[in-house]
């Protein structure tokens, strides 16, 4: 669950608040727990919704970063091979605040634009297009590293 | 690469990625979590101890009411009797022509209210009667007559007496009213109200008025026989105050303090940080104040409160490094005289978890001027709801907090930037509390007092980093002692 929280925050100190928070939650409200799904994913949504709340606390916005250039887009899978998961953790840390929430809820998460904009007060348009533009963003920076390592 | 292979990829890496919980953070959680539940059970038995109180509280206000009604009934049922004895001795005198007083009075049945004193016995009296009574029946109407009459008095008793009426009339309801809607209810109480116990308390009351003035009159006035809210010969003047108490209390109060931040947008971390190791808050007060009346049911307190809030810095430190520095000197004796001294220097470090605990204590001197309304029955329990400011005198502090780099700091009171500059005078805060009171002697009495703080300046000087509050709530119990125990009041 750490690394759940830690693709949230902004540093590892408030990844491990946001644990500490949640599993409070998750001792508060056990009884709760219907038994109807998979309790890791009861606790990861726990996890995931105070996350979400440390964020809106720090009034994030969901600006546009324009990307210097759209070169990613005939990136070779195998330019994927040796990217492993702590570089790959490092990169979606890059990303601005709102390309990050939304990419983290939408991709790895598996929430819908609709349910994204409704947990974010945006809307789904904005959800879209920040998951777009996360998306480019990745693998730009992902092209980045290929040529440094080609280099 | 789509885009799809693209997301599938990062959500096959990522997705039950698994980064290791340090043991830390663990020990944060369970150290949070026993805190909350201690703060829970310390709430929940503070609530329950609100509630018993309540309660009490309750069911003594209803007590205190039965006792009350219960004396008022007593006390009209004995004047009933005597009154008896008056109207026989009246008769008789009435027969017999005796040295008694004898008064003509009006006579509400007959409509004529205002009908002044007609008649003395000439040459017989040796006191002038002023009331007027009313032979048959046991109501007693004061007229404008009276009050006339009254300027004949000769007793010194006797003008005690009628002090003591009339300044009862004047502060409750004017001997006008009184006539007049006495009047109208006697004529439909019929010839002898006293006997029926259905009566109402405002009949037994204007009653066991009458009944002293009637027992007077017939001669057989006795300080026993008074109405018990009749009290001679120190009987209050119309423009003097009626009750007039000193007290003295001392108390101590066991407390719960909780802190709040402010300002603490650019520090939530740190805010957080402190939160998870400063915690087990308690503290106590205890104190000494004056409380005088105003009035019958206000007074005034002031004092001196002094207040103590206990804190727990606890610290964890995983990766805490000592280092021993290790000399070793040899003696090697080469020859006699030949003496060389080897000093060999190294160095050990250790590498372990600390543990630091440091009990910080915060401390306020205060004045408190409260302002309270009483209620209730002083004789079985009496309550008061209380509020006012609170002066702080002056406030001091020892320990250490967090500094914005999560190092321990003292604690100082100088000016300047940094979380450890804390202010030597936290201004004013506003009070609020809730007293039972319960005698225990004649003028010593028990309370217990639920109060709340509110401090409206925080401990934290301005230019601190997060602005931290502190409000108290606790229990009071203590003892008043009346320094003045000339009480000169009605109940």
């Amino acid at each position: 669950m750490l690394s759940v929280c830690l693709r949230y925050a902004t540093d590892r100190m408030e990844a491990e608040d946001i644990l500490q928070d949640s599993f409070i939650k998750v001792y508060r409200n056990i009884s709760q727990f219907k038994f109807e799904g998979s309790f890791e994913g009861w606790v990861r949504r726990i996890v995931v919704n105070t996350a979400l709340k440390y964020c809106q606390k720090k009034k994030m916005k969901f600006e546009e970063v324009k990307p210097e250039s759209n070169q990613a887009g005939g990136l070779e899978p195998s330019a994927y091979n040796h990217l492993n998961e702590t570089e790959l953790m490092k990169l979606i840390h890059q990303l601005p605040d709102g390309y990050k929430l939304v990419f983290n809820l939408h991709i790895i998460e598996g929430y819908s634009h609709e349910e994204i904009a409704e947990m974010l007060n945006i809307k789904d348009s904005t959800s879209r297009s920040q998951l777009v533009k996360a998306r480019r963003y990745l693998q730009n920076e992902i092209l980045k590293m290929q040529k440094s390592i080609a280099v | 690469m789509t885009d799809q292979l693209f997301d599938d990829f990062v959500k096959g890496k990522l997705e039950h990625y698994d980064s290791g919980v340090p043991m830390h953070v663990w020990e944060r959680i369970r150290e949070k979590e026993k805190d909350d539940r201690k703060g829970f059970f310390f709430f929940r038995r503070f609530l329950l101890a609100a509630l018993l109180l309540l309660s009490l509280t309750g069911i003594g206000y209803f007590a205190a009411k039965q006792v009350k009604n219960n004396e008022a009934a007593n006390d009209a049922a004995q004047p009933s009797a005597t009154s008896t004895d008056a109207s026989k001795q009246k008769t008789n005198s009435n027969n017999h022509q005796q040295s008694n007083p004898v008064v003509q009075s009006a006579i509400p049945g007959n409509n004529s209210a205002t009908e002044s004193v007609k008649q003395t016995q000439n040459n017989q009296q040796s006191t002038p009667l002023t009331s007027a009574i009313n032979k048959n029946e046991t109501t007693v109407h004061n007229s404008s007559t009276a009050i006339t009459t009254s300027n004949k008095i000769n007793s010194s008793k006797t003008k005690v007496f009628m002090n003591c009426l009339f300044n009862r009339t004047s502060k409750q309801k004017s001997v006008k009213q009184i006539n007049q809607k006495s009047a109208k209810d006697d004529v439909a109480a019929n010839d002898d109200p006293l006997v029926t116990n259905q009566q109402t308390q405002s009949q037994y009351k204007r009653l066991d008025f009458a009944n002293a003035l009637k027992k007077f009159a017939a001669g057989n006035f006795h300080p026993a026989s008074i109405p018990y809210n009749i009290k001679q010969p120190g009987c209050p003047t119309v423009s003097g105050p009626r009750r007039n108490d000193l007290y003295i209390e001392i108390y101590g109060s066991p407390d719960y303090t909780m802190r709040t931040f402010s300002n603490t947008s650019v520090y939530d971390n740190y805010v957080n940080e402190r939160r998870t190791v400063e915690n087990n808050r308690n503290g106590f007060s205890a104190g000494v104040r004056i409380a005088k009346n105003v009035g019958e049911k206000f007074l005034i307190k002031a004092g001196v409160n002094y207040s103590q809030i206990n804190e727990r810095l606890h610290l964890i430190n995983y990766n805490e490094k000592q280092l021993t520095q290790i000399i070793t000197i040899r003696t090697v004796i080469r020859a006699p005289g030949d003496t060389l001294f080897i000093r060999d220097t190294t160095y050990f470090e250790q590498t372990g978890t600390r543990y630091r605990t440091t009990y910080n204590r915060y401390r306020f001197i205060d004045i408190p001027v409260i302002f309270s309304y009483e209620f209730g029955n002083p004789e079985i329990l009496s309550f008061s709801v209380n509020a006012g400011p609170v002066f702080n005198i002056t406030s001091f502090y020892r320990g250490s907090v967090l500094d914005t780099t999560y190092l321990p700091v003292q604690i100082s009171t100088s000016k300047g930037n940094g979380p450890n500059n804390w202010r030597s005078n936290i201004g004013v805060g506003l009070f609020a509390s809730f007293t039972v009171y319960k005698p225990i002697g004649s003028r010593l009495q028990l309370f217990a007092e639920p109060y709340f703080r509110y401090n409206l300046m925080p401990v934290t000087q301005s230019s601190n980093f997060v602005m931290q509050r502190y409000s108290v709530s606790g229990m009071q119990l203590g003892l008043r002692y009346n320094l003045y125990n000339e009480r000169q009041r009605y109940r």
